[in-house]
């Protein structure tokens, strides 16, 4: 009934002889697609992780991957159905790229270790896959995070398995390899019909990208569905309740929400008009269509804002003079 | 990749040519000339029709280079699996006080016993003697592999684990002292000459059970070639690659203590081999790769332990110098050199 599940777990409770981090989850993770696992620092999530990659035995309940119960499969048929990506391992200087990616085919190799052309061949695709191959005779100790992350994804490929989970594959990386490496994971998910699940930080990017989000709460306790339904019906903002911090639903984000200080309008249009209201709003005022001070966007050659406060005018060629202009009139 | 990979296979058989070359060279060396044609009789009929050149050769000049064979092989191939199996650069047999245990191990027989006072007796003793001494030398490396275990799984600083290989190696030194100190004085002459490690004074009769151990230890690590490269990942990415860790730790701990016990146990420690020909063959190769690996560490080994043996030996010289003063010269400076490039990473 599994089948079309790459990972399914019923009743499961994980943790440790002196610690049960999460119980009575349910799970499913579908082939493909991307999942993503969200969730506050220490709640359990890399626990969860290495319970359904078969490091860490269950406490209760059951795993199925693929339809046939993770008790049951030998090491090595699990190391060809399961494969994970968690941290950069210390390489010498000495290892290629290839050798990393090479590394992935251990599973399929005999003990004399050696690599037939089948081998070479999905060790070239998966390298292609996630664009390393320009690399792959530089040593893994020269390439910066992101490559080295892609490098280590690339080893994930060539391990050839239906299901592949990634511990923070996202931490260290600038925002241009966050999203980059989010969106390659989706795309080899749907493109190589493989069961994807992420443990990340990037809230923002997983609703947009993610097929389905598992949110773990720091009970222990697992909601899951798509991104849309788990911020309509609330789960998502009550995982992440804490004071001061609520949930933007225009830009599907997280901000901190200070108490304004005071009520200001803003006219004007364009870009101009979006990043002015903007810095209002982060300097803690309240956007009110007739507010008693207000503040016009002038665009003629030059953008330029001038500010109405008791009938006089205080005229401003920049943001940050619109805000000093405001802290001087007492204003924030 | 083909193409590295067919470069490094002419470069091992090449390095393996040059070790036997090696091995021909320290046979002919020797105050007593002995033509090329009689040794090349020798090894093909067992006689060179001279009586005295028999007996060199078979008593003196063969087993000395099949021991710088030997030992050379197995020490480096010893130093490969301890480097891979504490991620470690700085792990190797004299290093991390291996060679030390040996010692203990040793010195357990030649003192402590008390009934046989010499290396002379034991090996008079035949295959049981010879296998006593294999077999003490071993267990002490396998007591101070797992003390070192102990301790690398508590720190992963390479400086840290060296700083500790020196301390057991002090620690075995005192209590070795404390057994010479109850000795009677040619048990400790006897003790002392080993202590100072020579490729010399090993009998064909011996050179059978070493090279059995030796031959058990490297087959094993032949075995191990797959796991050994799915550890460079570590632990926890060699198990979701399918790796028995458990059984990779064991055989690895097993290998090493019969690679070193078994070289230390007849010729004493001989230092920097084995932590110092496993970076020279990864720098040759430009790998990683334990299948390329351990049979470049293998006859690299065999030939610098064997041209260090024809250096100790002064050519055109009746004296010779001790084994250990020219691997220290060849090695220590490398080991240095690992230390700064690593300070240079961080």
């Amino acid at each position: 009934m599994n089948t079309e599940l790459a990972i399914f777990a019923s009743d499961l409770s994980v943790g440790y002889s002196s610690r049960t981090v999460a119980q009575n989850l349910q799970l499913h993770l579908k082939k493909g697609s991307l999942t993503c696992l969200l969730g506050a620092n220490g709640c359990g999530k890399s626990t969860i992780l290495k319970t359904l990659s078969g490091n860490l035995r269950p406490l209760h309940g059951k795993i199925e991957l693929l339809g046939k119960e993770l008790k049951s499969y030998h090491s090595s048929d699990l190391a060809r159905t399961i494969s994970i990506v968690s941290g950069l391992p210390d390489l010498s200087r000495i290892m290629t790229v290839y050798e990393l990616v090479a590394l992935g085919r251990t599973p399929y190799l005999s003990w004399t270790g050696k690599l037939e052309q089948a081998d070479r061949t999905l060790i070239e695709e998966a390298m292609r896959m996630v664009d390393v191959e320009p690399w792959k005779n530089r040593s893994v100790q020269q390439l910066s995070d992101g490559e080295r992350q892609r490098a280590m994804i690339a080893r994930a490929l060539a391990q050839d398995t239906e299901i592949i989970l990634l511990d923070e594959p996202t931490a260290h990386l600038d925002l241009f390899n966050r999203m980059s490496l989010l969106y390659l994971l989706s795309d080899l998910a749907k493109k190589k019909n493989k069961g994807i699940l992420v443990i990340t930080h990037e809230l923002e990017l997983a609703l947009k990208l993610a097929d389905q989000v598992w949110l773990l709460d720091s009970a222990g306790k697992l909601s899951e569905g798509s991104p849309e339904d788990l911020i309509l019906n609330g789960a998502l903002q009550q995982t992440f309740k804490s004071p001061g911090l609520a949930f933007d639903h225009s830009s599907g984000a997280f901000t901190f929400s200070k108490q304004p200080s005071s009520e200001i309008s803003v006219e004007g249009s364009g870009k101009a008009f979006i990043w002015t209201k903007r810095a209002m709003k982060r300097v803690g005022c309240k956007i009110v269509p007739s507010a008693k001070i207000r503040l016009k966007i002038v665009e003629e050659k030059n953008i330029s804002w001038i500010v109405d406060h008791e009938g006089q005018s205080h005229y401003a060629k920049t943001i940050e003079e619109v805000i000093l202009q405001l802290s001087a009139l007492k204003i924030l | 990749m083909t193409f590295s990979k067919r470069c490094s296979f002419i470069t091992v058989k090449g390095i393996a040519l040059l070790t036997v070359g090696l091995f021909f060279l320290n046979v002919m060396q020797g105050s007593i000339d002995i033509p090329v044609r009689s040794i090349l009789d020798y090894l093909l009929h067992q006689s060179t029709g001279n009586t005295t050149w028999d007996n060199i050769l078979w008593h003196v000049r063969l087993p000395q280079a099949l021991t710088a064979v030997l030992a050379g092989a197995s020490l480096s191939v010893a130093g490969l699996l301890m480097q891979t199996f504490f991620r470690n650069p700085m792990a190797g047999p004299s290093v991390l006080g291996i060679s030390a245990g040996s010692s203990m191990g040793v010195a357990f027989i030649f003192l402590a016993g008390g009934w046989t006072s010499s290396l002379e007796i034991a090996s008079n003793l035949g295959f049981g003697g010879n296998w006593l001494l294999v077999v003490a030398s071993s267990l002490g490396a396998l007591a101070v592999m797992f003390v070192v275990l102990f301790v690398a799984s508590k720190v992963r600083d390479s400086v840290t684990l060296l700083i500790v290989g020196i301390m057991i190696s002090y620690l075995t030194t005192a209590i070795v002292s404390i057994w010479q100190y109850f000795s009677a004085p040619d048990q400790i002459k006897d003790y002392l000459l080993w202590t100072f490690g020579s490729l010399k004074g090993i009998t064909m009769g011996q050179i059978a059970p070493m090279s059995i151990i030796l031959f058990l230890g490297f087959g094993a690590s032949l075995y191990l070639i797959r796991s050994l490269n799915a550890l460079l990942l570590g632990e926890n990415y060699a198990q979701s690659l399918g790796i028995s860790v458990k059984k990779t730790k064991v055989l690895t701990i097993v290998c090493t203590s019969l690679l070193t016990g078994a070289v230390t146990g007849f010729c004493g420690p001989i230092g920097f081999i084995g932590i110092a020909v496993p970076h020279i063959a990864r720098l040759m190769f430009k790998t990683e790769n334990h299948r390329i690996l351990l049979p470049a560490c293998f006859w690299l080994g065999a030939c610098i332990l064997s041209a260090c043996n024809l250096l100790a030996n002064l050519p055109f010289s009746s004296t010779a110098i001790p084994i250990n003063v020219v691997t220290s010269l060849f090695g220590a400076p490398i080991v240095i050199g690992i230390l700064l490039k690593n300070r240079q990473i961080e």
